[in-house]
């Protein structure tokens, strides 16, 4: 199950970003993924929990967003979006195409929240999202 | 901004945008391998396929066609066991890369193996994956042509049913050809499905028992030689 791999690589660069991050709390994870990613995206999002729990001590919401794949076609440049895997130009039938997205898992963001009381570091353990360990 | 009777906070999100491939780290360290290696002459062949489809045999033959010829290494990729190192120690340097468990190779075991047989200077570098059509697709080992086998016992469908695999390979070999009398398998509609997906595949059929196809199939890994690493493209 490449899906834990490809998770730990993510939370990897999230985990980078929490580190830049330093005055908020890591709440959530958008990612986009298309017809040629390679994932499974149920098996993509356990993995993910479960190695955030790991890293960081609490769950992380992860926002993942199913996009479809578009091709480029060589033959006439035409663009055809699909939602499956069909390497076919809707508009002269070749199958001569280049994947131009759809076919990788893009971090597309992620949110920190910060605690914008006046006294935040007096009850920063009284927030909803958890802190980091 | 706090509520003065219950204290709860006010919590504000702030986005980081980011718009990034999650593997672009991994993606650019294996084409930095890969043009390291393209510099000392040696082709890399990422080899994939089903468990059993016959990638070990097929490199015995080739070790028997090519020894004192090319200078070449095999790392073998295995959930458990050196079994095919074994097999494959008479005619090459070996590294078995046991993953324990694990699906596919990454490129950090790639360069674990290379260095496990000193890093020499190889003529043709083969990477036999782990027994999978799945998982090894997502993962750039440095190759610079990645082939896959699909053995007639298979069936002539799974080019449709693996698409990632295909697409991204740039030969299928049809291995197990002797067998051909003997079970449904159509090499004709296994070829055409997988073109639908990669119109640019190469296509090989043959046997490690009868060896028929064989020598095609290393015209072509010599022929790539020239054209990927003797004379590397300038794009």
């Amino acid at each position: 199950m490449h899906e834990r791999s490809l998770a730990s690589s993510l939370l990897q660069q999230v985990s980078q970003l929490a580190h830049d991050f330093r005055d908020g709390h890591l709440a959530s994870v958008e990612v986009e993924v298309g017809p040629l990613s390679g994932i499974e995206p149920t098996l993509f999002e356990v993995a993910f929990h479960d190695l955030a729990v790991e890293r960081f001590g609490h769950d992380v919401e992860l926002i993942m967003r199913e996009v479809p794949m578009v091709l480029l076609c060589e033959t006439c440049r035409q663009q055809t979006r699909c939602d499956t895997v069909d390497f076919q130009c809707d508009k002269c039938g070749g199958n001569s195409v280049r994947v131009a997205s759809g076919d990788a898992v893009i971090l597309v963001s992620v949110d920190f929240a910060t605690d914008a009381s006046p006294d935040a570091n007096s009850h920063e353990t009284a927030m909803t999202v958890p802190t980091r360990r | 901004m706090v509520d003065s009777e219950n204290k709860k906070p006010v919590l504000e999100r702030k986005r980081v945008t980011v718009r990034r491939d999650i593997q672009l780290e991994s993606k650019l360290n294996a084409q930095r391998e890969r043009e390291r290696l393209t510099k000392r002459g040696t082709l890399v062949v990422n080899l994939v396929s089903s468990p059993g489809a016959g990638k070990t045999s097929l490199l015995e033959k080739i070790g028997q066609r090519w020894l004192g010829s090319y200078r070449m290494a095999v790392l073998v990729g295995d959930v458990e066991t050196d079994r095919d190192a074994r097999r494959l120690e008479p005619y090459f340097p070996v590294a078995q890369l046991t993953t324990g468990g694990a699906c596919h190779l990454e490129l950090p075991l790639v360069r674990r193996g290379l260095e496990a047989i000193g890093d020499p200077d190889l003529d043709f570098l083969v990477i036999e994956n782990i027994g999978n059509l799945v998982c090894p697709a997502s993962h750039d080992l440095a190759e610079h042509v990645r082939v896959t086998m699909l053995s007639v016992t298979e069936g002539d469908d799974k080019p449709a049913k693996y698409p990632k695999m295909f697409r991204t390979s740039h030969a299928l070999i049809i291995s197990k050809s002797d067998l051909l009398p003997y079970v449904p398998f159509d090499p004709e509609l296994a070829i055409q499905d997988a073109r639908t997906i990669q119109p640019k595949l190469m296509a090989f059929t043959l046997s490690a028992v009868d060896g028929s196809g064989i020598d095609a199939f290393c015209l072509w890994l010599e022929q790539q030689r020239r054209e990927h690493v003797l004379v590397p493209k300038t794009t």
